[in-house]
């Protein structure tokens, strides 16, 4: 009588049943993404957001359309984004006659679109933005100014990353 | 028997073990595998799940906020900015730079960009700063809109560091 009501013998051999299987498999799931998240935490895993980044290149003035065509590849190489954009002197000039004229001054004449610098434009998203990806451009002799822009994709804030 | 029963739970257990007999000890076995397989499946999914909710890896980092002063701030002026830094969400407390420190500063920055400092920049052409040290995983800009409007604050940089290394610095 005792023998049989203590010792687990005749209980382990027959099958463990079905039902208490399901429960074993859905508590192990749980164990094991539980496990899974707090390890994650741990090594400093969190949400984190997608940015807006704009790159622009702001080539010197000297800058021949070879060149130009040059450093817009090996920008496109580097930032995977949606294509360069050529913002020509023109538009430079344009934008600061009219910064300009809202502070109700008249641009020097000397100041021509000629004597402005040509920009290269590249819109990309991600979590991050590697600098150190962008060096290649910072340190040609013909890239004059390399700016980068962020939107915050939490946010909404504007910030500028310098490199 | 009640053999029959297990084989929807446990049908891959099953085929792993067909050729064996059905001893004790194996069906004993069973429950453990089930647990560790399942186990492994929950936390595939929890990964997998995290990572499509955006979910990736972010180190601390150090940031240094840099508040340039006005040459012509008053020292009124400057009081009020160390406190408006102060009382920023930030563990430590604004420390201001001298124009010696803030010229090896200009000088390093100068120098990593493979030029050297111009004659111009002397030790008194160059600005004076606060500075106020903090770490996180990402940095918010939004606090710095106290101190960005203040009367005698010319710039503001933060620097941002990775196991000492210079990241880059973001202009809020």
């Amino acid at each position: 009588m005792i023998d049989l009501a203590d010792s687990p013998e005749p209980e382990a051999p027959s099958p463990p049943r079905p039902h208490r299987l399901v429960l074993v498999a859905g508590l192990s799931l749980m164990a094991g993404a539980g496990a899974a998240v707090a390890v994650l935490l741990f090594t400093g895993w969190r949400p984190t957001p997608i940015h807006q980044y704009e790159v622009t290149v702001v080539l010197k003035v000297e800058t021949t359309v070879e060149q130009r065509n040059e450093i817009s590849v090996a920008l496109e190489n580097i930032v995977p984004g949606d294509g360069v954009r050529l913002v020509t002197r023109e538009e430079t000039f344009e934008q600061l006659r009219t910064a300009w004229e809202s502070r109700n001054r008249d641009l020097p004449d000397s100041v021509t679109p000629a004597t402005m610098r040509e920009q290269l434009k590249i819109s990309t998203s991600g979590r991050s933005l590697d600098c150190g990806s962008l060096d290649v451009l910072q340190d040609d002799t013909r890239v004059d100014d390399l700016l980068v822009s962020r939107v915050n994709g939490d946010n909404g804030q504007k910030a500028w990353i310098v490199c | 028997m009640t053999a029959p029963e297990l084989e929807g739970p446990v049908s891959m257990t099953d085929i792993v073990e067909s050729g064996e007999p059905s001893a004790p000890a194996v069906r004993r076995a069973r429950p453990v595998r089930l647990a560790g397989v399942c186990a492994l499946v929950g936390a595939i999914v929890a990964v997998a799940v995290l990572l499509v909710a955006g979910w990736r890896a972010m180190p601390v980092n150090r940031y240094e906020v840099l508040v340039f002063l006005d040459a012509e701030a008053t020292a009124e002026q400057r009081e009020t900015i160390r406190v408006a830094l102060n009382d920023l969400p930030y563990k430590q407390n604004a420390r201001p730079r001298t124009k010696a420190e803030s010229r090896a500063e200009v000088k390093k920055l100068y120098a990593a960009a493979g030029d050297s400092l111009p004659e111009t920049a002397s030790p008194e052409s160059v600005a004076e700063s606060l500075m106020v040290r903090t770490s996180g995983r990402a940095f918010d800009c939004s606090p710095l809109a106290a101190v960005t409007g203040l009367p005698g604050v010319a710039n503001l940089l933060v620097n941002e560091y990775r196991k000492g290394r210079h990241l880059s610095s973001i202009a809020c």
